[in-house]
């Protein structure tokens, strides 16, 4: 019910099955310590692959957004509570600027591509080991 | 000993001097959703027909369960197996229960829990005879015969063939639903993209008798993007691109590219053009298949 | 359940003989009263339909089994279903003959014993029992054309294999006409018809079987070694 993956993107769905997890507990919909559904009645309710349930379940837990707990399931890090504090910050920062932006009078699709810029720049950045072209 | 279920090593077969497969490899993993795609005429029905001990191969080997496909192991493949044929045909004659009942009878771990829930669930009359069935039903009757086997493996050969679209989902779930709980492999035959895009784990494009797109999906597509480049003019000279640029297509300005590896060096390249835009999409399982299958 | 379902597939045709039978009985019985002479002649022209029993039992070969038949496609349908199954083929093909056999052999010992029954004229030194006994062993001179009908089966489509295969046996018939010897099947379906002489004929029925097992043995290995 939380879940909506979309067949047709292109984007991988162990990848989408991530974002919209984070995405739940950044706007709230999963708080630290609520369990997640099951793999098979998430593979079930999603009609989706339980490898791939499983895959996106155990990338999540590498990255300390969930534990897996043996037996019980799978829960949300407590870690978690600490994380959605600093989106939280970093919402507000993106709104400010949202604002100025748009107060320029750039479009959607142009603000998008300048965000996209930036992140690929910073890839790039991160690649080369931080030297500055 | 290997874990793989099945496994095809060069598997080359011909029909009266037509080649149908040419040098095929396949390998499946136990628990894996298997989605086996190609176009009509590519060899999907003529692999599995090999794997069912109904074909020779001229060369090359095919083993289920590591048990040779055909000769006397065969029968022991299909105590394991449940199969999905692509004629959706049973005997006309005989009812759905009948149906049941006879192929019950071969099976010992036969799951009658399955098979009375998928009576209901697809809602099949069990006193009509199979050959006053509609197409969708006898797809689902052969569906429900093929699982209710308590088979380790699942061979389907289009089996959404007939199905509406909410049937179609509801077999998905089904599987879905059995691989989760039984762990059983599932390997399928399928035209219908969205369907292997929604439930397969690994795929295998097969185009004129050969695998040419095989592995996981999910890595596949993190593997394949699309990249669109957007020149300040039109290039007299064209570019040599660098590796894992397949699939090129120049339009004036605008030059597609489909990449299978080696993205960062192919973006590199592609920002050092003058004046040029870039930016990188992910690609469907579509977009993939087509650019593998189409004639050049 | 195999023995079931091949049951289920015989069934008809087994009503059909039985039923072609009785008819062919009926009339006889009708336009030739009691003359032995007759009555004889009558009994003779029954090779017909003994052989035609044989074929007509045999045919349901793996090649006809089902409504869907394209003859483009070579193969039909329920056929792939049965191979999906974990039997071998020679069990297939085994049960599927034994009940086919033994359909003809209660069709022939019946139609036989309903012969000697209508016409006192054949009754004279013969009993029920021997009667049974004569309609077994014209069963046993029809198994070499049951199974050269099943060989075709696996073959040809059902209207090749019926004319194709009533031809063959025709031909074969004209070929035998002059051989006046006891090995000769055709003969002792006719004239040497056991209702007639009151005699076992010992030596046709070994020909029969002697083909029988040729064939049996042949189709089972084509069988074996057929890609569908």
């Amino acid at each position: 019910m939380l879940f909506r993956l979309s067949q047709s993107s292109g984007i991988p769905l162990y990848l989408q099955l991530m974002e919209q997890v984070k995405h739940a507990i950044e706007t709230g919909a999963l708080r630290a310590g609520e369990q997640l559904p099951a793999i098979r009645k998430l593979a079930e309710d999603l009609v989706m692959n339980p490898n791939t349930v499983v895959r996106a379940y155990r990338e999540l837990e590498h990255e300390g957004v969930i534990e897996l707990r043996h037996g019980s399931g799978a829960f949300i890090s407590d870690s978690e509570a600490g994380r959605v504090k600093v989106i939280r910050r970093g919402q507000a920062l993106m709104q400010a600027a949202m604002e100025k932006l748009t107060s320029l009078g750039l479009s959607e699709p142009e603000i998008r591509r300048l965000v996209e810029n930036e992140l690929a720049l910073l890839r790039a950045q991160k690649a080369s080991g931080g030297r500055n072209d | 000993m290997t874990d793989f279920v099945i496994e095809a090593n060069e598997l080359r077969k011909s029909y009266k001097g037509a080649p149908a497969l040419n040098g095929l490899n396949l390998r499946v993993r136990a628990g894996s959703v298997y989605g086996f795609l190609g176009r009509n005429g590519a060899g999907k029905t003529t692999t599995i027909k090999l794997l069912m001990g109904l074909l020779r191969a001229d060369s090359g080997e095919a083993r289920v369960f590591g048990l040779p496909s055909d000769g006397a192991t065969s029968i022991e493949i299909h105590r394991r197996t449940g199969f999905v044929t692509e004629d959706k045909q049973m005997y006309p004659y005989m009812t759905v229960e009948g149906m049941i009942r006879f192929t019950r009878s071969f099976f010992p771990k036969w799951r009658d829990d399955l098979a009375k829930r998928y009576l209901e669930m697809f809602e099949l009359p069990p006193r009509r005879k199979t050959a006053e069935l509609s197409k969708g039903m006898q797809s689902k009757l052969m569906l429900l015969l093929a699982i209710s086997r308590g088979a380790e493996l699942l061979m389907l050969d289009e089996p959404s063939d007939g199905l509406d679209p909410a049937a179609v989902q509801d077999m998905l779930r089904e599987l879905m639903s059995l691989a989760a709980a039984e762990g059983t492999t599932i390997f399928f035959s399928s035209h219908q993209l969205a369907e292997v895009e929604q439930i397969a784990d690994h795929i295998c494009i097969i185009d004129r008798g050969r695998a040419v797109v095989t592995g996981s999906l999910d890595d596949l597509k993190c593997q394949y993007q699309r990249v669109l480049v957007i020149l300040e003019r039109e290039l007299s000279v064209p570019v040599r691109w660098v590796e894992g640029a397949e699939h090129v297509r120049q339009e004036g300005r605008t030059v597609s590219i489909l990449v299978s590896r080696n993205i960062d060096a192919l973006l590199a390249q592609a920002e050092s053009l003058p004046g040029a835009s870039v930016e990188r999409f992910p690609v469907t399982l579509q977009e993939i298949f087509l650019e593998h299958v189409r004639t050049h | 359940m195999l023995w079931y379902k091949n049951w289920l597939e015989i069934r008809w045709r087994a009503a059909f003989s039985v039923t072609m039978y009785a008819l062919q009985l009926y009339a006889v019985y009708r336009n030739a009263g009691n003359r032995p002479g007759v009555v004889a002649a009558m009994t003779g022209a029954f090779a017909y339909l003994w052989i035609l029993t044989a074929l007509m039992t045999a045919g349901t070969g793996i090649k006809t089994q089902s409504a869907n038949l394209s003859a483009a496609k070579g193969l039909h349908g329920s056929t792939y279903f049965t191979l999906s199954l974990p039997v071998s083929r020679s069990d297939l093909f085994g049960i599927r003959t034994i009940m086919g056999v033994l359909q003809m052999a209660v069709v022939i010992v019946l139609a036989n014993c309903g012969l000697w029954a209508l016409f006192p004229a054949l009754h004279a030194g013969t009993t029920l029992g021997s009667a049974v006994g004569y309609g077994l062993a014209i069963f046993v001179c029809c198994l070499g054309f049951y199974f050269f009908s099943a060989l075709l089966a696996v073959f040809l489509d059902p209207m090749w294999w019926l004319y194709g295969g009533l031809l063959a046996i025709g031909i074969c018939w004209w070929l035998t006409r002059g051989v006046e010897s006891g090995l000769n099947v055709f003969r002792a379906l006719q004239q040497g018809a056991p209702l007639i002489t009151h005699t076992i004929p010992w030596p046709a029925m070994g020909t029969s079987l002697a083909i029988s097992l040729i064939l049996f043995l042949f189709t089972l290995r084509v069988i074996q070694t057929r890609e569908f």
